[in-house]
């Protein structure tokens, strides 16, 4: 497994893909923020201080999931589609041991992409918006990136998941895609029309985000429960499948 | 001399088409040994088996001796159908990553495997910009990281130009005959094939219908007279008071190869009317891997 995880982490950190899904982490950090302030005065907002410190400010953070989408699927079904994942199936390496090592990359990438995206963010609060820099600011960016990680590593796993059940790059896009916009409400519809309420839709994958506020209460135990319920379910469905395929 | 592939009743199976049936073979440790067929006789299905890329439906597969192949195949090589490399990283990368995966990434691997594959001058071009040639050498480069005992390669002349084929066929003599690697290969070159196997496995339909050692097709192979004649028995009696020869081989009840006289086939006719045997036909034949190939293929052994 070891093997395995450190050739998936020397592709990925020799990918060109990762590079390009940081800097255009980093642009769409720049431009929230730069929209927050040149919309500033059409909310009555006069001085753009008011704007630090705001979970406002890190609104573009609940939108990485996009740059994070596309990146692990340029990240990971590379191996599918040139089938040089076969050579290490050839050497005795294991399809779970495959598996698991890109599940590392992927949160590994995960962890990179928030980090990025909130560092940007913060020091963009900083120097643009003149939020205080004091050590209840540090504070609270380090909580809110460690809650913002564990929603967006939750999507992780499930994207991961999705990749490894259609293999395509574009479909598996669509899909994902596809369940971000539209997974909550037909969920929603769903319960309503089954009578359940609060339930499905509020464990759902994208709706993790929707917990994590800057500056804001952090629901920790369902933002745990749900991460390890989707790292356990997804990565069996995976691993399940994988053995009984053939390495095509 | 031990068995590095022994494969029992390997059967596989997609769907209503059975792609490799019932396969019983043996590649000792040294060979370097030549699967031949037609396309889509299941060669590539064979050596997916064996690499593990795809489940056989029944049957089983020793390798290195030992019934748990998964537990070997680190000490295997593998090139299968085209180069399985990655597209967006460069030819140094892909072997720096397959390196790091099979657990040889001593310093200076890589570079000796470039040099050894003449892929140094090119190690920073992306794949997706090499050509076939480059990505096939690059291939043959990551199968041969680790220095495997044993190697699996399909078609692996595809794309090569006269000297890069020239080249790697050095290449895997010189592997077998300074390392002992034992080599499965399989190519529609049968000329290039011919030059470096030791044993050959012929595949029809699924079916190993014949395997043979180099000089076992050499005999075979031989230059010889195939007469098709109205009793074979009869013939071989002739052959054997009035032409003074048991250099001769009965195919079937109506076939015998006389391996004598291929340059004086006239007194063979003479002796074949006289003794009262009908000649309905005598050819030269067995020249080459091509020709008994061919006629293996259309069932004329």
């Amino acid at each position: 497994m070891l093997r395995a995880t450190r050739a998936s982490l020397y592709k990925m950190f020799h990918d060109r893909a990762l590079w390009i899904c940081l800097a255009g982490t980093v642009a769409w950090a720049m431009v929230v923020i730069i929209a927050q302030v040149m919309t500033a005065s059409t909310r009555g907002i006069s001085d753009v201080s008011q704007l630090a410190n705001r979970w406002y400010g890190f609104i573009g953070l609940h939108s990485i999931e996009v740059p994070l989408i596309l990146c692990a699927v340029l990240l990971f079904t590379g191996e599918y589609h040139d089938k040089s994942w076969r050579l290490l199936i050839a050497r005795g390496i294991s399809t779970t041991d495959f598996y698991v090592s890109k599940l590392i990359c992927m949160l590994l990438l995960t962890v990179i992409v928030s980090f990025t995206s909130i560092m940007t963010t913060a020091i963009a609060n900083i120097v643009i918006l003149h939020a205080p820099f004091s050590m209840v600011y540090v504070g609270e960016v380090l909580r809110f990136f460690v809650a913002e990680c564990l929603a967006h590593l939750t999507i992780a796993v499930f994207v991961l998941m999705v990749i490894f059940l259609v293999r395509r790059g574009e479909i598996a896009v669509m899909i994902s895609m596809f369940f971000m916009v539209f997974g909550f409400v037909i969920l929603k519809g769903l319960e309503e029309a089954f009578g359940i309420d609060a339930f499905f839709k509020d464990v759902w994958v994208y709706s993790q985000t929707a917990y994590v506020e800057f500056a804001g209460p952090v629901q920790w135990l369902r933002l745990c429960v749900t991460f390890v319920c989707y790292l356990v379910v997804c990565s069996l469905l995976v691993i399940g499948l994988l053995k009984c395929r053939d390495i095509e | 001399m031990s068995n590095i592939v022994k494969t029992n009743g390997l059967t596989k199976k997609y769907r209503n088409v059975t792609a490799v049936c019932d396969v019983n073979m043996s590649i000792e440790k040294g060979d370097i040994y030549a699967l031949i067929g037609e396309n889509g006789a299941g060669k590539s299905t064979l050596m997916k088996m064996l690499s593990g890329m795809a489940k056989p439906t029944s049957g089983d597969i020793v390798l290195f001796e030992n019934k748990h192949p998964e537990v070997a195949r680190y000490r295997m090589g593998c090139l299968i159908d085209s180069p399985a490399l990655d597209t967006r990283l460069n030819v140094r990368d892909n072997l720096e990553m397959f390196a790091r995966a099979f657990g040889c990434d001593r310093e200076g691997e890589v570079d000796e495997i470039l040099e050894l594959v003449g892929m140094k001058k090119h190690q920073n071009k992306v794949i997706k910009k090499t050509s076939l040639g480059m990505k096939q050498r690059t291939a043959i480069g990551i199968a041969l990281l680790g220095s495997p005992d044993f190697l699996i390669l399909d078609e692996p002349m595809n794309g090569l130009d006269p000297m890069g084929i020239q080249e790697i066929r050095q290449l895997l003599l010189k592997l077998n005959a300074e390392k002992k690697t034992t080599i499965l290969i399989s190519s529609h070159l049968l000329d290039e094939v011919a030059k470096v196997a030791t044993r050959y496995g012929f595949l029809k339909e699924g079916k190993l219908i014949c395997e043979l050692s180099e000089e076992a097709l050499a005999e075979k192979s031989r230059t010889c007279l195939k007469l098709k004649v109205s009793d074979a028995a009869k013939a071989a009696m002739i052959c054997e008071k009035e032409l003074g020869t048991q250099n001769f081989e009965v195919v079937d009840a109506k076939t015998i190869r006389l391996f004598d006289y291929v340059e004086d086939s006239s007194k063979v006719v003479t002796a074949m009317v006289q003794g009262g045997v009908a000649l309905e036909e005598m050819v030269h034949a067995g020249e080459s891997l091509e020709e008994f190939f061919n006629d293996l293929m259309t069932g004329g052994r």
